[in-house]
């Protein structure tokens, strides 16, 4: 499960709202059953928590490292490709994105969890989507977050 | 005014010139073993992390890593080995993507490879 913030952050903003990035059009990319497409006729959203990569500075054979990595959080926007392959649409949704989540700092949502803070690590080029026959294009960010906090 | 502190170097013209004038081959043969040595880590990495369930195993089994070295230049290629291996990396939203994800994580663990053994020289 992602941090709740995040879903709560995504689905408050106005601005994402007016794009038609509502409650019902943010998946997380483990709740969609198989390989199915969201049932989502419009622009929807998936967001995929992966790896937490720690090479902290002890590996590299110093003492003092920080022993917490940035969890790599990808934000995909997609679009059936039969509705259009224009670009213009999702790389808004993405500026929207990266407007909400990158002053984000000390959020901590209903379920208790604190999201410290989110960095942007860029963007994919334009993309199709085979599997999901989508026009498609994502942005990563390093995320650090404390389950402890509640 | 009395001097506090003072340092005396004492070194050897020739051995300076010698050690400094193949610090380059040195340091690049370090780093070229350095991605030799991961090739094998990032191959068996993604073998063991690939996130897809196998039918014949032929992808997992396909994915390897390959270092080239030429010069100051060093690469680190990773790649599936059937067909179909560009169909996990960019459908179904990259759900059973794996060379991104190994490529962020061999570029952060070579990285710190590379400063452990600038360090070292």
């Amino acid at each position: 499960m992602m941090p709740s913030a995040i879903f709560e952050l995504l689905t408050t903003d106005p601005t994402l709202a007016g794009l038609g990035i509502t409650e019902d059009r943010v998946y997380e990319m483990q709740s969609i059953a198989e390989d199915a497409r969201p049932d989502a006729d419009t622009y929807f959203i998936v967001v995929n928590f992966q790896e937490s990569t720690l090479f902290s500075q002890t590996y590299a054979g110093l003492a003092n490292g920080i022993r917490k990595a940035p969890r790599v959080m990808d934000i995909a926007v997609h679009i059936s490709w039969d509705k259009t392959r224009e670009y213009n649409v999702i790389n808004r949704i993405l500026n929207a994105i990266d407007a909400v989540l990158l002053p984000a700092e000390q959020v901590i949502g209903d379920d208790g969890i604190r999201v410290t803070c989110i960095r942007p690590s860029g963007r994919s080029s334009n993309q199709l989507d085979p599997g999901w026959r989508t026009t498609t294009r994502h942005a990563t960010y390093g995320i650090l977050y404390d389950e402890s906090a509640a | 005014m009395a001097n506090l502190f003072s340092v005396r170097l004492e070194y050897d013209d020739d051995d300076l010139a010698r050690t400094l004038g193949s610090f380059d081959r040195r340091f690049n043969n370090l780093v070229s073993n350095i991605f030799e040595y991961e090739s094998a880590y990032a191959t068996t990495w993604m073998k063991a992390n690939a996130p897809w369930h196998d039918d014949t195993g032929a992808a997992r089994a396909s994915l390897n890593a390959t270092a080239h070295s030429s010069g100051s230049s060093h690469e680190l290629l990773l790649a599936h080995g059937v067909s179909y291996g560009i169909w996990l990396e960019i459908a179904h939203n990259r759900k059973y993507q794996i060379l991104a994800s190994a490529q962020r994580h061999m570029a952060n663990k070579i990285m710190s490879d590379i400063k452990a053994a600038w360090r070292s020289m």
